[in-house]
């Protein structure tokens, strides 16, 4: 089952024009990761003042972000979702999700988890991934970048490949390292 | 005129052997211009930071290190690319008449994909040491340290984790360049912990020759330091074709 998020309050939005959140704030209250954030901001996709560590995000940037994410919670491709969200502009379009203000970590309850059938597609990405670039020895965080996806889905995928045989997991300094099995001298 | 008598000077040894007793022994990069640019090539140790804005060359360069240690000195080498796919960078490579993908086959070359997260917890455990060992590794390039400012960490600083990249490639003893993406012309205005840290620094920029909207640009290589040795203290111009980096050693700015 895919979760919604909460509905949209118009009396909060109006109460945080001035809303200023830094960067691990606005990853948490957007339920992304800060290296995604990261990404997605040097790419252009969202906007933040300030520069490298002290960058900071607007009301705009937040309300952007979340609708990339419920975009990409229904199904769309982080491509698809940036084009459904272009228009997005503060007059023209209507509030889309609530800020809960209140607890920031609300907005992680919502956490998106795949259906079995996109889980399983995202195995098959993952696997076409590896087999595409061999090479590749990263962890979950890194991997949902280069496929586009979240984080939590990708490490659900990767531990799935894990038990079919398919990769290796090197746990490593507090953080799990992904690489294909069956890879001769590739430690 | 400083520039002709230094290039009058520079050493012609460019036999890439290692360890001599030579207290300022070099170690050749293997692209002939930059060598002599370098007054004979990378002081041994130095590690070798190439700053451009985006589109200067330097992924070009740092493969380009790769393979000549490959065809000149037999050395094999890493590609460590975060953002990069590696099937771009063959193609970019064949583009330049570069086989990348033969070179792996022959266990020269180790392109690895990954993030500047993983890329750290794992030169941390010493899995890149068994890399190193395993493969005979002697180079190494890290394409772009960029990557490592877009995610903050509580436990460290930049500069602290830009001294781990480095401290530990070399305790592998791996010739070590890297590259970063900067602003143009942002040098001049703001020293980063990388300038001081990295012993040798290039800077690469793609500028027009003057303010004129139709002026032609020109791309231009610099040595802006060089620990223990001399260096060339002019911009050089260069151009990008097959063969990587073409460096025009007369022609300075
Ligand atoms: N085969 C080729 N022949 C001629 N010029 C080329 C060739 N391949 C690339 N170039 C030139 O090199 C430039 C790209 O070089 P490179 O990828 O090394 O840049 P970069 O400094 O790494 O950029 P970025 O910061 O975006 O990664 C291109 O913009 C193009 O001008
Ligand atoms: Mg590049």
């Amino acid at each position: 089952m895919t979760p919604t998020l909460p509905t949209f309050d118009p009396l909060l939005w109006e109460a945080l024009p001035d809303l200023n959140l830094n960067i691990a704030q606005t990853a948490e209250l957007c339920g992304i990761s800060v290296r995604q954030l990261g990404y997605w901001t040097r790419q252009g996709y969202v906007m933040a003042q300030g520069k490298g560590t002290r960058r900071t995000y607007g009301l705009e940037s937040v309300r952007r972000l979340l609708a990339i994410r419920k975009a990409m919670n229904s199904g769309l491709s982080l491509r698809q979702a940036l084009r459904s969200v272009a228009d997005l502009s503060p007059s023209s379009a209507p509030p889309i999700i609530s800020l809960p203000i209140t607890s920031p970590t609300a907005a992680k309850a919502c956490a998106f988890s795949l259906s079995p059938s996109d889980a399983a597609s995202l195995s098959k990405s993952l696997h076409a991934f590896f087999l595409a670039n061999g090479r590749t020895r990263d962890h979950a965080g890194g991997l949902a970048i280069k496929l586009g996806r979240f984080e939590e889905d990708v490490q659900a995928a990767a531990e799935a490949l894990c038990a079919a045989g398919i990769l290796v997991s090197m746990p490593c300094a507090g953080m799990t390292v992904y690489r294909q099995a069956g890879e001769k001298n590739l430690g | 005129m400083a520039e002709q008598s230094f290039d009058k000077e520079r050493p012609q040894d460019n036999s890439g052997t290692r360890g001599g007793a030579d207290a300022f022994h070099r170690m050749p990069t293997g692209i002939e211009a930059l060598d002599q640019l370098l007054d004979g090539g990378l002081p041994d140790g130095n590690s070798l930071l190439v700053q451009g804005a985006p589109g200067t060359g330097k992924t070009i360069l740092g493969m380009q290190f790769l393979q000549a240690g490959i065809e000149q000195f037999d050395e094999p080498g890493m590609f460590v690319t975060f953002e990069e796919h590696p099937r771009r960078l063959y193609r970019d490579a064949r583009a330049l008449g570069w086989d990348f993908e033969a070179y792996e086959r022959a266990r020269q070359l180790l392109v690895v994909f990954t993030s500047p997260e993983a890329f750290l917890s794992e030169l941390g455990s010493d899995n890149y040491g068994k890399l190193v060992r395993e493969y005979g590794l002697r180079r190494v390039c890290v394409d772009s340290l960029t990557q490592f400012e877009s995610y903050p960490s509580a436990m460290e600083q930049g500069r602290v984790r830009f001294e781990r990249v480095i401290n530990a490639l070399r305790r592998d003893n791996l010739s070590v360049m890297m590259t970063r993406e900067t602003e143009s012309r942002e040098a001049p205005f703001r020293v980063t912990p990388e300038e001081y840290l990295a012993d040798t620094v290039i800077q690469l920029e793609y500028e027009r020759m003057d303010e004129t909207r139709d002026a032609q640009r020109v791309r231009t290589l610099e040595v802006m330091k060089n620990r223990g040795a001399a260096h060339s203290s002019s911009a050089h111009l260069f151009d990008i074709g097959v063969g990587g980096i073409n460096l025009h050693r007369s022609s300075n700015l």
